[in-house]
């Protein structure tokens, strides 16, 4: 679910952007690559369908490949397809054609044709302060974690000298301007050096942003860089390219920045410090990408692992040593869920979290209304008054239940379903309490001249799913904005004939 | 308590649409005959149709990152894993003479460039460097006495991929892995395999692994009913020179929108078996009663070949009988007898 957010906020942002940078974007092999996976499954079917063919589609081939019962889908993938200019439409005999940016990058990806650099050119000599993988994990996780204890404000003191400095300048605006901290005075004029360390406090949003995954939060914290990028002159299209490029990146390698833009090497800086890429010096001619950064273009959490062959995985992850710094406090990029859960919730809502790390305590806080604290563990309880208090924030209910899930005990998950199914019902319930009215943009559709025109106007309204409501007594019903072009050429048509 | 219900009813239902899209693993069989091949030489080579083969690999790859491949080639010699590789074969080197003699053997130039690896993503190039290094080693090994046996081990190979694919699965317990499985198929007739084969099929349809067959030559009675009970879709190419469009529209079909598209599959299927003891696929023939082998004709000993149950000779003799010939006599006699019997209710005797 978290996931699903992730790509479609991703996707949005590329949306928003014009064609003509969306065609430069797709001159990279590897982003064409990236923006291929964030698409509905049956675009991405059309996609590959239309890649080796040279003349256009005609809308009826793909109506007599898709189920009847199914035009729901058709509609929104080709909707999405075109929103991303990777088809254009002729309308004068409805058939499609993809775009021919896309189609000579996506196939250059599949099949390496004219060489290019868009994945990354490894170093050509040794390094000799190599770096293994174990090593650049335990960097991106200090890192990273850096950034979220800074953002809780706690001090991660304690455990073996594991004091991270408060996160760099760049990280700092970054986290002001998203609206993850926000100046504990409240004025938003002190930008730049008055953004010292104390002076910022975690805003809702932030409390939001805890609970996503961590491929959620570096997208989060990626797409407000872009938003920042342009500000600073910098070309989104080198951001972009170079974000997804590292999503291609080979874990433990060493690349050369030689391929890169001077855009991408200022990039490279700021990337450094959230933990995406390791270099030993800023003056480096070469970076390492950490798993931060390989994992960014998969899909799903799950891909965290290594996605050639579990047996691989398997044989890594008993190979490599563990990288957290204590047993107890939980590294956020352990990628192996044993070792990962800590919390058991019990069907009378009470909680138990074997956890010392103020990280997590934190998170917990925001929807759990904690007990008490031993040395290893705390206890808590959810409530009716801490999840309200957590939904007022933004947080929804299915952000709080990824949560639970995704670090349940090992002795939690062997439940299914791993929540139990009353807490997980209440809280969803304590969402439905919080919103009752829903609102939607659209058109009204009514004085219908008979019931058999309405029924059938709306039947197709309903089989695009884009009718919002619909009430047959008066013979009146609601369309969604999006729909309503569609709805609106369906009744032309019908007139016509 | 039943408004209760509902809520958890419609809760639940959200929960589950929430994830739609799950890993694929995709085993490909490859039959790498090599009488067959050169048969179909003018049409597309071997080296044309693995090109294809890795871009549709490619492309499997890139719908889903966490999606996983498996390519077994089925050869004369035995079915031999080609990726993941095996685990003893120092791959190295034979990525390296693999590329350059895999060339040599098709004789032409073309894209000189298949395994450029800088410029490659990296998922792609490890399966596509392991897949041409072993190809190539398995056809360099290539003898006088394997090249002349005709039959490859196709049902060898399936057997490998549904094994690869449950020990895949059972190792995964988290995530929910679909399967499925394509073959790659151009040798013709397989029924000295018939129960290997058939035991293949049986297995892949009670783990519900759809077997898709894409038939470059050829034309096989099992591979049909292969498919044809497991879901998946058989495609004989009209064209295999664009049997790189073939793979790509009719073969990448993603599990997640299965139920949304209408399947290109043949539909009438050839449902014929072959004889245990011949090896022949036959039209009419017996079964046996104990463990349902197929036989052409029982055996003169009047024994099961398989279980050895010894069948009634009476039975068989009914069986074995030879098709009579009705004698032009005995129509008609029956006929004389017809009108000498008296039609309609006999008179009553006084």
């Amino acid at each position: 679910m978290a996931a699903d957010d992730l790509k479609s906020s991703v996707k949005e942002y590329l949306e928003g952007l014009p064609e003509v940078i969306l065609t430069r974007l797709y001159e990279s092999p590897a982003t064409c690559l990236a923006v291929f996976r964030l698409l509905p499954a049956l675009a991405k079917m059309l996609v590959m369908s239309m890649l080796y063919r040279d003349e256009s589609v005609h809308i009826s081939e793909i109506e007599k490949f898709v189920k009847t019962k199914s035009r729901k889908l058709q509609v929104e993938a080709l909707q999405k397809l075109k929103a991303l200019h990777l088809i254009t439409e002729v309308r004068r005999d409805r058939s499609i054609r993809l775009s021919s940016t896309f189609r000579n990058s996506f196939r250059s990806a599949l099949t390496t044709g004219p060489a290019n650099q868009s994945f990354g050119v490894p170093c050509e000599t040794d390094d000799k302060h190599k770096v293994d993988i174990a090593f650049l994990d335990k960097h991106a996780s200090d890192k990273w974690e850096g950034i979220l204890h800074f953002m809780v404000g706690t001090e991660s003191t304690g455990d073996f000298g594991n004091t991270a400095p408060p996160p760099g300048e760049g990280v700092l605006s970054l986290l002001h301007h998203s609206g993850l901290m926000e100046n504990a005075m409240g004025s938003d004029m002190m930008v730049g050096r008055n953004e010292s360390v104390e002076g910022m406090r975690i805003s809702s949003g932030g409390f939001q942003f805890l609970l996503q995954s961590v491929n959620a939060q570096i997208w989060t914290l990626l797409l407000q860089y872009l938003n920042m990028a342009s500000n600073l002159q910098m070309d989104p299209v080198d951001v972009l390219n170079f974000i997804f490029m590292l999503g291609s990146l080979e874990l433990g390698k060493d690349y050369s920045l030689s391929a890169l833009s001077d855009t991408q090497i200022k990039m490279l800086e700021d990337l450094r410090d959230f933990g995406l890429v390791y270099q030993r010096k800023s003056s480096s001619r070469r970076f390492y990408p950490t798993r931060l950064a390989t994992t960014l273009t998969s899909s799903d959490a799950s891909a965290l692992r290594s996605a050639s062959s579990s047996m691989d995985a398997a044989i890594n992850e008993a190979g490599t040593p563990p990288v957290t710094t204590t047993s107890s406090s939980k590294s956020l990029i352990t990628n192996n869920p044993g070792d990962s859960g800590f919390i058991i919730l019990e069907t009378n809502f009470r909680l138990y979290a074997y956890t010392d790390s103020p990280l997590q305590i934190a998170v917990l806080n925001l929807f759990v209304h904690l007990k008490t604290r031993f040395a290893n563990m705390i206890t808590g309880q959810i409530t009716r008054d801490s999840v309200r208090r957590a939904l007022i924030n933004g947080i929804t209910a299915d952000q709080i239940l990824t949560y639970l899930s995704v670090y349940a005990h090992p002795q939690m998950k062997k439940n299914d379903p791993v929540i139990p199914p009353t807490v997980m019902d209440q809280i969803k319930l304590w969402q439905l309490e919080m919103d009752r009215i829903r609102a939607s943009d659209g058109f009204l559709y009514t004085d219908f001249s008979s019931f058999q025109e309405y029924d059938l106007v709306a039947t197709y309204a309903a089989e695009l799913g884009v009718l919002e409501w619909q009430d047959p007594k008066r013979w009146r019903f609601f369309v969604s904005r999006e729909g309503n072009a569609q709805v609106v050429d369906f009744v032309n048509r019908r007139k016509a004939k | 308590m039943n408004a209760v219900d509902d809520t958890h009813a419609s809760l639940g239902g959200s929960e589950r649409t929430g994830s739609d899209e799950h890993p694929t693993l995709l085993g490909i069989v490859l039959d790498t005959n090599p009488t067959a091949w050169a048969e179909l030489e003018n049409k597309l080579s071997l080296k044309e149709a693995v090109e294809s083969l890795l871009i549709f690999i490619n492309a499997h790859l890139s719908l889903n990152n966490a999606n996983r491949v498996a390519v077994i080639a089925a050869h004369t010699t035995g079915a031999k894993f080609l990726y993941p590789k095996p685990p003893s074969s120092s791959f190295e080197n034979g990525s390296q003479s693999g590329h350059t003699s895999l060339k040599a053997m098709s004789g032409t130039t073309g894209t000189a460039n298949i395994f450029d690896r800088q410029t490659m993503y990296r998922q792609f190039r490890e399966v596509d460097e392991a897949v041409v290094g072993e190809l190539d080693r398995l056809v360099s090994s290539a003898t006088e006495k394997s090249v002349r046996s005709t039959q490859s081990a196709v049902s060898g190979a399936l057997s490998l991929a549904l094994t690869y694919i449950n020990r895949v699965n059972s190792n995964e317990d988290e995530v929910k892995t679909h399967a499925r499985i394509l073959l790659v198929s151009v040798s013709g007739d397989l029924s000295s395999q018939y129960i290997p084969t058939m035991n293949c099929i049986f297995a892949a349809q009670k783990k519900r692994i759809p077997i898709d067959v894409c038939k470059l030559a050829g034309d096989t009675v099992f591979l049909q009913q292969a498919s044809d009970s497991t879901n998946g879709t058989y495609m004989k190419l009209d064209h295999p020179r664009g049997l790189v469009q073939y793979l790509l529209s009719a073969f990448l079909v993603d599990p997640a929108i299965l139920p949304h598209v209408n399947l290109s599959t043949q539909r009438d299927v050839d449902f014929r078996a072959a004889c245990f003891v011949t090896k022949t696929v036959v039209d009419i023939g017996c079964v046996c009663s104990v463990c349902l082998c197929i036989m052409s004709k029982v055996p003169a000993d009047g024994s099961c070949p398989m279980c050895g149950t010894v069948y009634d000779p009476q039975a068989l003799q009914k069986i074995n009988r030879k098709p009579m010939v009705i004698v032009k006599k005995k129509p008609k006699k029956k006929k004389a007898k017809l009108d000498s019997t008296p039609v309609g209710t006999p008179s009553p005797i006084p």
